[in-house]
């Protein structure tokens, strides 16, 4: 039997997150960080620079004025966000080439961004912090990552997976679930483990697929699993299958939303992918 | 030479396509001149595709009694229509479930604001 550390360790080509990054999400975690301490860091990666700027700059913010400094950008944005940025532009290039990936990859990029920002709204909608907002993109964006960790790396197995959701027009899940010991969101949650993110993200990504049987942190991960279903609903992407989960029984009760909510949830997405379009650059 | 509009039931291998196979987000499936194998036909029946449009000879047996739209120019397919014909495909399996039922109504009412690739 293979578990997903297994799969984890046996990696040795694995992207590993580069010492600007861990440094800042060290930073962010610390109390006694500045916004100076974070520029520092990231002004001696220039091309990270480039493209934090430029995400802040970009329509997604809406900022009025040109943001030219990263001290300036970590004032207004604040440092988890910075964290985010900084996080994003990381995953997005370390598999950006990736070449095995068996479904396409702009659409998965789009599901999961959507997801990230269908997730940070209802995080806001629901009345959660602004640090469980930003906490909640994150997970949202790299709730299906385990996806490209597998066609990366187990590519044999992930080939069979899609084979049988094609045929039989299933969940990835689903067939995932008929094959292995192990799902993608145990492999993303390891992954992201040995990034050493935080913990709260970790277990968001594990248990996307079952919320409604966490103890910890329920809220937040009903947010994501139902992020995920929204974005399906509108089309907005795609995560590697044409079908979509039920909402799981009791998550609408355990957020304290009803349907009038859940539409205002997806005009708001509807309309902030099509802005977001900035992050689908960086992938280029 | 006439195209013909055919039942997938109607027929075996060995026709050839008068027109493009779209899929429901309008990629090309099977192009225009493809003589259909046996897969091909497995491929049109998963996918729940029930019509293509084959190219006949006058004398040809294959008359399914469909209409010919040699000369008539096909309505454009709007996007809401091909919207709404992914989310039902999407929801097929989940639709009796009275909350995903809701969801379909919701998505499907925004169906000028999506946009599928
Ligand atoms: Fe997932
Ligand atoms: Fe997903």
């Amino acid at each position: 039997m293979t578990t997903p550390q297994e799969i984890i360790e046996n990696i040795s080509e694995l992207p590993t997150l580069p010492d600007v990054v861990a440094k800042v999400n060290q930073l962010v975690n610390s109390a006694s960080a500045s916004a100076g301490d974070i520029n520092d860091v990231i002004s001696r990666d220039i091309a990270l620079s480039t493209k934090v700027l430029k995400m802040v700059n970009s329509s997604f913010y809406g900022f009025p004025r040109r943001i030219t400094s990263i001290t300036h950008a970590v004032v207004i944005l604040g440092f988890n966000t910075v964290r985010n940025l900084t996080l994003s532009a990381f995953v997005f290039k370390a598999f950006n080439d990736s070449k095995r990936l068996e479904f396409d990859q702009k659409q998965f990029w789009i599901h999961s961004i959507a997801a990230g920002i269908t997730a940070s709204n209802i995080a806001h909608g629901v009345g959660l912090s602004q640090k469980e907002k930003e906490d909640a993109f994150m997970a949202g964006l790299l709730h299906d990552v385990g996806k490209v960790v597998m066609c990366e790396y187990i590519s044999d197995s992930t080939k069979k997976i899609i084979e049988e959701v094609k045929a039989t027009d299933c969940l990835f899940y689903e067939a995932e679930k008929n094959q292995l010991d192990f799902t993608h969101a145990s492999i993303g949650a390891t992954l992201l483990e040995k990034w050493n993110l935080p913990i709260s993200i970790v277990s968001l990504i594990n248990n996307h697929h079952h919320p409604m049987s966490v103890e910890e942190n329920k809220k937040m991960c009903c947010i994501i699993s139902l992020s995920d279903i929204l974005v399906r609903s509108l089309c907005l992407g795609n995560g590697g299958d044409e079908k979509i989960p039920v909402i799981p029984d009791g998550l609408l009760d355990e957020l304290a939303i009803g349907w009038g909510d859940i539409n205002g949830f997806m005009d708001a997405s509807l309309h902030e992918v099509k802005k977001a379009s900035v992050f689908i650059e960086m992938l280029t | 030479m006439k195209i013909l509009k055919v039942a997938i039931s109607n027929i075996g291998p060995g026709v050839i396509l008068g027109k493009d196979v779209l899929t429901n987000d309008g990629q090309v499936l099977l192009g225009n001149g493809t003589t259909v194998a046996q897969k091909h036909l497995d491929i049109l029946k998963r996918r729940e595709i029930e019509e293509i449009f084959i190219i006949s000879n006058e004398d040809d047996a294959i008359d399914a009694g469909n209409d010919d739209i040699t000369n008539k120019q096909e309505e454009p397919v709007s996007n809401r229509s091909r919207v709404v014909k992914k989310l039902e495909r999407v929801f097929s399996k989940v639709i009796d479930n009275e909350d995903m039922k809701k969801l379909f109504d919701l998505a499907e009412s925004k169906a000028e604001q999506i946009t599928i690739n």
